[in-house]
């Protein structure tokens, strides 16, 4: 399904996220997380051995509202929607992974190539796993003022 | 012998001093009945203590968030890796005109600053 330019570009500009599934117990279950939007799909990692694992494994979708800046005015989200994988990253996913989370790193990137780099040795160490939510629809919303 | 890690959790004092000050708005997530989703963001009021919840001004989008068990509202703050906050309430969402009360069931808080203490 295809995403309006407006939601696309909302997505790929911003990774502030709160990302929830539907656990088995039919409750809702949310972390704050970063997501990186590449090629259609929210990116995010998390430890293997953290709780959040558990129901990521269970789940099949996955709803994630991407935000505005905090502190931004207006304050605007997309509440993104799609199906979830969960999957372990190996040491040759390491370089992909490392791409699509903090893209091309080049040396006008103040401090970039260091903390590409820094993620990277993280996933090397083979505790983390990669989340995906391939999305369908994401949907533009603003917050009113208080 | 390893030391044991430092927890990154709040205590429930540290909770109410987090939603008392943090002007970040809430994410709010409920289940539809309908094995989906509905999830907003939302304005939040702290009228009591933490566990007893807080209310949220269902204006705008917002104003379609349905009433149900098994919420979950996430509160949280980003100024730095180390400067991260937030807290996670779940419990049952009623819904009356134009506002919403979350009856916590539970409540927990992350600080990551006392990764370092």
């Amino acid at each position: 399904m295809a995403l309006d330019a407006k939601s696309t570009d909302f997505l790929s500009r911003h990774g502030r996220a709160y990302l929830y599934v539907l656990a088995a117990d039919g409750t809702a279950r949310g972390w704050p997380m970063i997501a990186r939007y590449h090629d259609g799909v929210l990116v995010m990692t998390t430890y293997r051995k953290a709780p959040k694992a558990a129901h990521l494994a269970q789940a099949q979708r996955a709803t994630v509202i991407v935000t505005s800046d905090e502190g931004a005015s207006p304050f605007h989200y997309a509440v993104a929607e799609g199906l979830l994988t969960l999957r372990d990253i190996t040491p040759d996913m390491a370089d992909d992974v490392t791409e699509r989370i903090h893209g091309k790193v080049n040396s006008n990137t103040p401090g970039g190539a260091e903390m590409s780099g820094l993620f990277r040795e993280r996933l090397l160490e083979g505790k983390r796993a990669l989340i995906e939510v391939r999305v369908e629809t994401a949907p533009l919303h603003t917050l009113e003022e208080a | 012998m390893s030391r044991p890690k430092p927890t990154v959790a709040m205590s429930d004092a540290e909770i109410a001093a987090f939603l008392s000050t943090c002007a970040a708005p809430a994410a709010v997530c409920v289940p539809d009945g309908k094995g989906g989703l509905v999830a907003r963001m939302a304005r939040y009021r702290l009228d009591g203590a933490p566990a007893q919840g807080v209310s949220l001004a269902l204006s705008g989008a917002a104003a379609d968030l349905p009433a149900g068990d098994g919420a979950c509202v996430l509160v949280d703050t980003y100024p730095s890796y180390d400067g991260i906050r937030g807290t996670m309430l779940r419990g049952k969402l009623r819904v009356k005109s134009g506002e919403a009360r979350l009856d916590a069931s539970r409540v927990s808080g992350f600080d990551f600053a006392k990764r370092a203490k």
